[in-house]
């Protein structure tokens, strides 16, 4: 997992390498809460990057959607990268483009 | 002198064609050899020598002695002819010329024996004696291996003659003749055997004990003869008789073996009699698609121990289906590729079906032969294919990316063509319902067990795949949860939404516990 904050556009970027399953979800879902728990830096906008992911499934889906809610309560938004077609038909599929901003490569 | 032979004389003596330009030369060979007990056939030269081949036949000749330096060619140009002509036919090249390269070039074409002239008697004897023995030699190995082919060539037939209407058989030999065997024939107006044997070794040997074993079980089994009492029979032949005589003669232990599957179906009781001795576990596939292993109770291969269980198990065939057996070479070449040895079996089906051969029987070690048996009562519409069948203990969940690239490589290996976003759909919607099954099925417990198979209807162009757990299951009403998600952003539960969603349909039985998803190819 690999983080980058941008201080002119404020964006906090968390980059993932590879899928978001029920394998690697519960290993990032404490570093993540960590990151998102700290007051500061201030930032406005959390982007996920998930451009190395060929396959999300439901429990990588549940990890998302914490971490939304954890967006939101910092008044911030919440971004999605994804590459693969498979990937961005799930998060159609399961409705997440209505909550998140998504953003296919 | 000795005598000079007429083509059409009948004769047992040692025949050499000599090809000596020199006539002092020849006329000496010729008293050499008479003594010696060799009939000569005399050759000037080349030319002369080829046409006394053809003119005797390939077999007339015992060995070769010629020259190198021959008026219109050379020694080397005869054995090379003669390599094409007679490849068992031995020569010995007598001549002044000992150039290295020469018998370098000789020795590569076979030569037996080179020998500098003048040549002593002694030596020219030893030379075309060692010449005549490597002739026959050669010639009984040709024999050998001419009797072999047709040994296979027979055993070949015979298995597949046994593709009836009612048996698909898949038969894939390495060897030329061999051990896998597969005898179908009728008991009695109402029974009928299919016998698969696989004898230990890839040689005559083992086809003459495959062959004997289903000599004397169709015998017997018409006999009314109980199918373990044969069994039981032959093993004690095996070990008493036949592996006992293998010691005496070769001083080690017997080692011969037989793997068999009998399946006696009775069309009047619509049940199907199962004995495994050594084979792997066969497989009955229900009308409805469902494939169980059956006959699970094996014993070892007979030969193996005089006193050996063997069980029998009845099974239930009302409503039709199918009954697979095999050899274990399948099952050697599916786990060589890293694939379900139904998803191999499957595969050879669609390529004899178009009539092309599978790339992978290139890696094959073993004889390969397939049964699919269809039983009673069933239509060829029926037909579900299995291609994945297997049972995750409830505690897996930490291999679930294991199970996935196994699928992965299953569906790739199965259809080569399959598109990613079918490959995506149908391992995401698999890996939900198999977590949700050892999560909630099975409750993660160790001796709780999930079922998963995958299979292949070709109506349709469909592929099935069954999730079973043992659990109670649960209502849950897949579009309230949808809509609830998304209003509450629940951070659970997503499993079965997305299972709705990937698979074309979704069949849920006994309240959800057993998940069939369909899937459009």
């Amino acid at each position: 997992m690999k983080t980058h904050l941008d201080p002119k556009t404020n964006v906090l970027t968390v980059t993932l390498s590879g899928d978001l399953t029920s394998t690697s979800a519960e290993q990032l879902r404490p570093p993540i809460n960590t990151l998102l728990d700290q007051p500061k830096p201030a930032w406005s906008l959390f982007r996920l990057e998930l451009t190395g992911a060929k396959m999300v499934d439901s429990v990588g889906l549940n990890l998302i959607v914490s971490i939304l809610k954890l967006v939101q309560q910092r008044g911030a938004k919440m971004q999605i990268v994804c590459a693969n077609t498979n990937v961005h038909r799930t998060f159609l599929f399961t409705r997440l483009d209505k909550q998140i901003e998504l953003i296919k490569q | 002198m000795s005598r000079l032979l007429d083509p059409a004389t009948p004769t047992r003596h040692r025949h050499v064609l000599v090809v000596e330009d020199d006539a002092v030369n020849m006329a000496v060979l010729h008293l050499i050899l008479k003594k010696i007990e060799y009939l000569v056939v005399p050759a000037p030269d080349v030319a002369t020598a080829r046409q006394k081949f053809k003119q005797h036949g390939p077999a007339f000749f015992d060995c070769v002695l010629t020259d190198h330096w021959l008026p219109d060619q050379t020694g080397l140009d005869l054995l090379r002819w003669l390599k094409v002509e007679d490849p068992s036919l031995a020569t010995v090249m007598l001549t002044n010329d000992n150039n290295r390269d020469l018998i370098t070039e000789s020795l590569r074409l076979g030569l037996v024996d080179f020998l500098e002239k003048p040549v002593q008697a002694q030596k020219l004897q030893a030379a075309l004696d060692k010449a005549t023995l490597q002739t026959a030699r050669q010639r009984h190995l040709h024999q050998s291996e001419s009797a072999l082919e047709n040994l296979g060539r027979i055993q070949r037939w015979m298995i597949h003659s046994t593709n009836t209407q009612n048996i698909e058989l898949c038969f894939h030999p390495v060897f030329e003749a061999g051990g896998d065997f597969l005898g179908h024939f009728q008991i009695n107006p109402d029974s009928f055997c299919c016998l698969l044997t696989d004898v230990s070794g890839h040689d005559p040997q083992a086809a003459y004990v495959s062959s004997y074993f289903h000599g004397i079980f169709r015998g017997m089994a018409i006999q009314d003869a109980s199918p373990v009492d044969i069994f039981q029979h032959f093993n004690r032949f095996l070990v008493h008789e036949w592996n006992q005589a293998e010691k005496l003669r070769d001083g080690n232990v017997g080692s011969t073996s037989i793997a068999a599957a009998a399946l006696i179906i009775n069309t009047r009781h619509q049940t199907a009699l199962l004995l495994i001795n050594g084979s792997p576990i066969p497989i009955q596939i229900h009308p409805d698609g469902r494939t169980r292993f059956i006959g699970e109770n094996t014993g070892p291969p007979l030969g193996w121990f005089s006193d050996i269980e063997i069980n029998a198990s009845r099974h239930d065939i009302a409503g039709g289906g199918t009954i697979c057996l095999w050899s274990d070479g399948l099952s050697e070449l599916a786990h060589s590729e890293g694939i379900h040895p139904l998803c191999l079996a499957f595969a050879l089906q669609r390529a004899k079906a178009h009539a092309t051969r599978l790339p992978a029987l290139k890696h094959a070690r073993d004889d390969i032969l397939f049964a699919s048996i269809r039983l009673p009562g069933s239509l060829a519409a029926d037909l579900f294919r299995p291609i994945i069948l297997e049972s995750y203990g409830g505690d897996q969940a930490r291999d679930i990316d294991q199970m996935c690239s196994f699928w992965r490589r299953n569906l790739q290996f199965a259809f080569p063509d399959l598109t990613d976003a079918s490959e995506h759909d149908i391992l995401l919607a698999s890996r939900e319902a198999v977590l949700n099954a050892l999560k909630h099925g099975c409750q993660n417990q160790a001796d709780k067990i999930v079922h998963f198979q995958a299979s292949y209807h070709p109506e349709g162009n469909l592929l099935r795949v069954w999730v079973e757990d043992p659990g109670p299951g649960h209502q849950f009403d897949v579009a309230a949860h949808a809509n609830e998600l998304d209003q509450q952003l629940i951070d659970q539960h997503r499993g079965l939404i997305c299972i709705h969603h990937l698979a074309q349909s979704v069949h849920a039985e006994r309240d959800g516990a057993t998940l069939i998803m369909d899937f459009q190819l």
